[in-house]
């Protein structure tokens, strides 16, 4: 067999659908020691494309009891890196009264110990009181954004649910890359980005355009410290119809009122 | 071939760092590990062996087998042939039609079930919305093939027919089916592989 009739069977073999002795002719090709000519890339192209084709039937949810009668069969049948239980040991009365009785005397000095150490550790958030009451703050400060960060993936998660929703693609400088949500027949707008690095000394911007006019600004993008930023469009800026772009750009801090560089991500809505 | 244990030199695959940090958690017994990749990757392993089997005790079963199977077999995964999702899925497509192949039942199959929802295992919006991406990407592409092309995946993916039963189902020569198979399946792989919006 020769290199351009292995890759012509690949698809084939990749899918599946090769009798038995095909399949194995086809091994027998990519086993042999010769230079191939790109028959293994050929082979995993094949296997990635037809990975992607369970894409073609609908996502269903399993039974709520699956995983745990999953996680049952994991622990009968196992594998060899599931460390036995350990085994328990027999002790005799009189040892395991003298263990009791050392274990006893350990614990009340432990307990000394304890309270002497909580007696300076009092102390010491004495002195600390000042210091406490600005983390309290920056802790407070962090919860509501956590509020706000959970509250805005709820939103993002219904709008996603309804059917006329559509996913613009936002591609630009990598790695960054995400989807605005448009619904526009509920004047309703989210954009999802991914790998937004932290912005030193400027901010990202969210502009919503249509072909025509201007750009108008739609928010600053805070994102989170995994660099994910989920920022809901305002409801207004949809009401003079279907944005044709979304687009992102790196601004002074605070934003401007009219973008001043190249997008950095850009997001073009299908008019179909 | 690539596998787990040479991940770190691998090139850019579609599975992301994040999976794989999963998988070698997996190799090392992380049962927690291995309920991520289940909240992730069941929906949809879970669609493919219901649309395949068409009953739902058969697709449990069949679901229990793939996650046992991506726990004993997690370092053989390769990022070269695709994403875990799509590996666990194609695990779960091979247990149902060995399982379906086994019942000899291929007149039981029926289209999937009407009443199942589109439901997603993490409520991660920033996942949901790739991968909804990816699926209506898959669909654009599937519907850009000629019909009697996707007929053929079709056959083959859901219903596991070699390359002789799909010409003997169809009435076409084995000839046309092969090469149908052959296009379709690398017009597929061309239209993935295009960036967004270049179609």
């Amino acid at each position: 067999m020769r290199c351009s009739e292995f890759k012509e069977g690949a698809w084939a073999y990749a899918l599946g659908v090769l009798e038995p002795n095909e399949r194995a002719a086809l091994d027998r090709h990519l086993a042999e020691p010769i230079a191939h000519e790109g028959c293994r890339a050929e082979l995993d192209r094949a296997f990635r494309t037809t990975a992607a084709m369970g894409e073609m039937a609908p996502a269903v949810q399993p039974p709520a009891d699956a995983w745990g009668k999953i996680e049952a069969r994991i622990a009968r049948e196992g594998r060899a890196n599931v460390l036995p239980m350990r085994r328990r040991s027999w002790v005799p009365f009189a040892a395991a009264f003298a263990a009791a009785a050392a274990a006893a005397f350990v614990f009340v000095l432990a307990k000394a110990w304890t309270y002497r150490n909580a007696l300076i550790e009092k102390n010491e958030q004495l002195s600390r009181l000042s210091g406490v009451v600005a983390e309290r703050e920056a802790c407070r400060q962090e919860l509501e954004s956590m509020r706000q960060s959970s509250e805005l993936q709820r939103a993002a998660l219904a709008l996603l649910e309804l059917p006329e929703t559509r996913l613009v693609p936002m591609t630009g400088r990598q790695p960054s890359r995400g989807n605005a949500l448009l619904n526009i027949e509920q004047r309703k707008a989210m954009v999802l980005i991914t790998a937004l690095a932290p912005a030193v000394g400027k901010d990202y911007e969210l502009w919503v355009i249509r072909k025509g006019s201007a750009p108008v600004a739609a928010g600053i993008l805070k994102p989170e410290r995994d660099g994910k930023v989920i920022a809901e469009v305002k409801p207004e800026l949809l009401q003079a119809g279907r944005p044709d772009i979304f687009a992102v750009t790196v601004e002074p801090p605070g934003g401007s009122p009219a973008p001043t560089t190249d997008p950095f991500l850009i997001g073009e809505v299908n008019p179909g | 071939m690539r596998r787990m244990g040479n991940l770190r030199s691998s090139p850019a695959q579609e599975a992301s760092g994040a999976d794989r940090r999963l998988l070698e958690r997996v190799i090392e017994g992380d049962s927690a590990a291995l309920r991520t990749i289940y909240d992730r990757c069941s929906p949809r392993a879970f669609g493919v062996s219901l649309r395949i089997l068409g009953a739902r005790p058969d697709a449990e079963e069949v679901l229990q087998e793939t996650f046992l199977e991506v726990w004993k077999r997690a370092r053989e995964y390769n990022p070269d042939r695709g994403s875990v999702e799509g590996w666990v899925v194609t695990i779960a497509r091979s247990r149902s039609i060995d399982r379906l192949r086994s019942r000899g039942a291929a007149a039981q199959l029926s289209a999937a079930d009407p009443s199942s929802s589109m439901s997603m295992g993490t409520p991660a919006p920033l996942e949901v919305a790739e991968r909804r991406q990816n699926s209506e990407r898959v669909a654009a592409a599937l519907k850009e093939l000629p019909p009697e092309q996707r007929r053929v995946l079709e056959l083959a993916y859901f219903e596991g027919l070699s390359q002789s039963e799909i010409a003997t189902r169809l009435g076409d020569p084995l000839g046309t089916v092969k090469t149908r198979v052959r296009l379709g399946m690398e017009k597929l792989a061309g239209l993935l592989a295009e960036p967004e919006g270049a179609r």
